[in-house]
């Protein structure tokens, strides 16, 4: 669910909230209107961000198999009680799928913060503390929010979330400064997404710095897994493949700046499936070029074979032998003589001419019935001989 | 000069390498002391090399017993297993009654072509097919002599169309065809005379009616004239008559049914035995 959940995020609200199976209730419809309403106010983010900081949590609580909360899961557990408490103490009561949606995104750009930082901060020790686990990220996102974060959180926010922090026996700071970074995540998506923009953490991962292997890594998994999603409804891509190449075409990317995803995949099976005439040249050519002449017996037997001077095995006598008749029109040819009298002499002959043309195997139908019409044109012709006879 | 390639060769080398495919007979790879041909007077067999004896005949070095192992190897994987249910002729025959048979032919030539590979024979046992005794005796007249009265099979041969599957089609038309025909009564088939029938039936035959003809007038003569036909057919001396005369009819004359019919005869005329 999460996976789906973060592809969609970044399309419109609307269609990510229909996605959402968490706790949905009746504040859903409510929460569907102010979405769609985009309330942008100032108070109104800050409510968003507090609920979205609680849903988020609670979310969290409820994912369990998601690679970015993976990545994340020393921390979820502690974010995970740290939630509770923050609900506690601000009393949420509306969760609506707006902050859930919020929650996503932000945990997306969870992510995308991450890598982002590490590409600014440029420092081998960041990476290796980003690789410890929970403790780096923490410092690590204690520097990205005093550095990167120019828009001053609600200090109401900030007060909660150190409150928390503090009810937590976990490292204060660490949360304090986690929370914080997600909250400002949080206005930062919302604000995008106000103007309209598409989920950033394409772009991210198609900006990302290859230098350092464990971004690398992790940008690939993900954009694997979010191709995965994306080509569900098209064509399934092999992730095997991406794998295999860490810094190919395949990774990340699609921004799907032009189309929906659907048409993308036709766009691309169109190109495959109808290569040019210089294509098949070069194609030619460069078998040319490669093919050594044949090692054993069996490459000189296969050769023999696409040449066409080997027949092919198992042997079919009937090989390119094309009669698209069926029996019936072999055999069966009394429906060709019903222009002819019904009795009498010419009747009678014309039967006989049918027997003998149903038992020949020679000749194809339409020489059968080409057979049978020039008896037809030649009586015609003889009509007035006969009468006058 | 250079030393033929025989001599450096291991005595447990990989043969199916040297000879992969049907090649023809190389004096310089083949390790053995072969001698072929006509021998000189007061000689023997010229030796291998250069010997055009040996290169003309085809060879089957290629198809040792571990090559032929390494073929099978391969080609097994493109091969399904004989369904294990069928591990009898009597199961294939109960669940695949009809056979079809088709012959392919290969040739030495540039057309792949054989106007003879078209023929498609159809092969079935009436007692597989659902018949009662009019339909089958009706089938077995319009088929004629396609039928085999001792192996009770019917065969259909159909080569009428210029490619194999519409004569498949075509054979298998034809039996449907038969098959329902033969359930079908037509009004002139009640017109069966006596030289139609394909085996005797006593009732309503000339013999029985000179039986009883017979046996009437001899209790006529001994007035005693109470009996009638019915008493008479049913009587044992008659059925006795009718099945031997059945069995003369049908199965031809043998001893056994020549004895049985004078029997019979004499116990119906009440004949004694001669002393």
């Amino acid at each position: 669910m999460w996976g789906h959940v973060r592809v969609w995020g970044g399309s419109p609200c609307g269609l990510a909230v229909r996605f959402l199976a968490g706790p949905a209730s009746g504040w859903e419809a409510a929460g569907r209107a102010r979405l769609e309403e985009g309330t942008r106010s100032q108070r109104g983010v800050c409510e968003e961000q507090r609920l979205c900081v609680s849903s988020r949590k609670t979310q969290k609580l409820f994912s369990t198999s998601s690679t970015l909360s993976a990545e994340k899961d020393e921390s979820a557990p502690s974010k995970g009680s740290i939630s509770e408490a923050v609900s506690k103490s601000q009393e949420t009561t509306a969760e609506t799928p707006k902050q859930k949606l919020l929650d996503l995104i932000g945990n997306m750009k969870v992510e995308v913060s991450y890598r982002k930082k590490l590409q600014q901060l440029k420092t081998r020790k960041q990476a290796t503390e980003n690789l410890e686990g929970p403790a780096s990220e923490g410092t690590v996102l204690q520097k990205v929010t005093d550095v990167q974060r120019g828009k001053p959180l609600n200090p109401e926010l900030v007060e909660a979330a150190s409150a928390v922090a503090s009810s937590l026996p976990l490292n204060k700071k660490q949360t304090v400064s986690e929370l914080l970074a997600q909250l400002r995540r949080h206005e930062e998506t919302t604000d995008k997404q106000k103007k309209g923009e598409t989920v950033n953490l394409r772009n991210v991962i198609s900006e990302m710095a290859v230098k350092r292997q464990s971004p690398a890594q992790r940008g690939v998994r993900i954009s694997n897994r979010i191709s995965l999603e994306l080509y569900e409804d098209g064509q399934r891509i092999m992730p095997a493949q991406s794998f295999d190449s860490r810094r190919s075409l395949k990774v990340g990317k699609r921004l799907n700046i032009f189309t929906k995803a659907s048409t993308e995949t036709e766009q691309a099976l169109k190109t495959v499936s109808s290569p040019t005439i210089w294509d098949l040249e070069f194609a030619k050519e460069i078998a040319a070029v490669t093919a050594q002449p044949p090692r054993n017996g069996f490459e000189e037997m296969i050769q023999w074979t696409k040449e066409g001077i080997l027949w092919e095995f198992p042997i079919d006598n009937e090989a390119g032998m094309e009669d698209d008749a069926e029996f019936h029109e072999h055999i069966f040819l009394e429906k060709h003589i019903e222009d002819f009298p019904k009795q009498g002499p010419i009747r009678h002959f014309m039967e006989l001419v049918i027997c003998g043309l149903s038992k020949n195997p020679y000749l194809s139908v339409k020489q059968k019935i080409e057979h049978i019409e020039w008896f037809h044109k030649y009586f015609e012709e003889k009509k007035e001989f006969l009468q006058e006879i | 000069h250079v030393p033929p390639r025989t001599e450096k060769m291991a005595v447990d080398q990989d043969w199916s390498s040297v000879y992969p495919t049907a090649a023809a007979f190389k004096p310089a790879s083949v390790p053995l002391p072969i001698r072929m041909g006509y021998p000189v007077k007061r000689g023997v067999p010229p030796p291998k090399e250069g010997n055009l004896e040996l290169i003309k005949i085809p060879n089957f070095l290629h198809l040792t017993p571990p090559a032929i192992k390494k073929h099978c190897a391969a080609l097994k994987d493109f091969c399904t297993e004989w369904p294990s249910a069928l591990d009898s002729d009597e199961k294939c025959e109960k669940h695949f009654p009809i056979e079809i048979e088709t012959v392919d032919y290969i040739s030495s030539g540039t057309s792949i072509r054989n106007p003879k590979a078209r023929v498609v024979t159809l092969r079935v046992k009436l007692s597989n097919l659902n018949l009662d005794d009019h339909a089958k005796k009706k089938l077995i007249k319009l088929v004629g002599e396609r039928y085999c009265k001792d192996t009770d099979m019917l065969t259909i041969t159909t080569d009428r169309c210029p490619l194999r599957r519409q004569n498949y089609d075509y054979g298998i038309h034809l039996l449907t065809v038969l098959y329902h025909e033969s359930w079908k009564t037509e009004m002139w088939e009640s017109e069966k005379s006596e030289e139609d029938m394909e085996e005797y039936i006593w009732e309503n035959s000339r013999s029985q009616n000179n039986a009883l003809d017979t046996l009437l007038q001899i209790k006529a003569s001994e007035n005693d004239s109470n009996v009638t036909k019915e008493d008479l057919l049913a009587s044992e001396v008659v059925k006795n008559y009718r099945s031997s005369v059945i069995a003369l009819k049908n199965e031809g004359e043998t001893e056994k049914n020549m004895s049985q019919y004078k029997e019979s005869v004499k116990k119906l005329l009440n004949i004694q035995a001669l002393p």
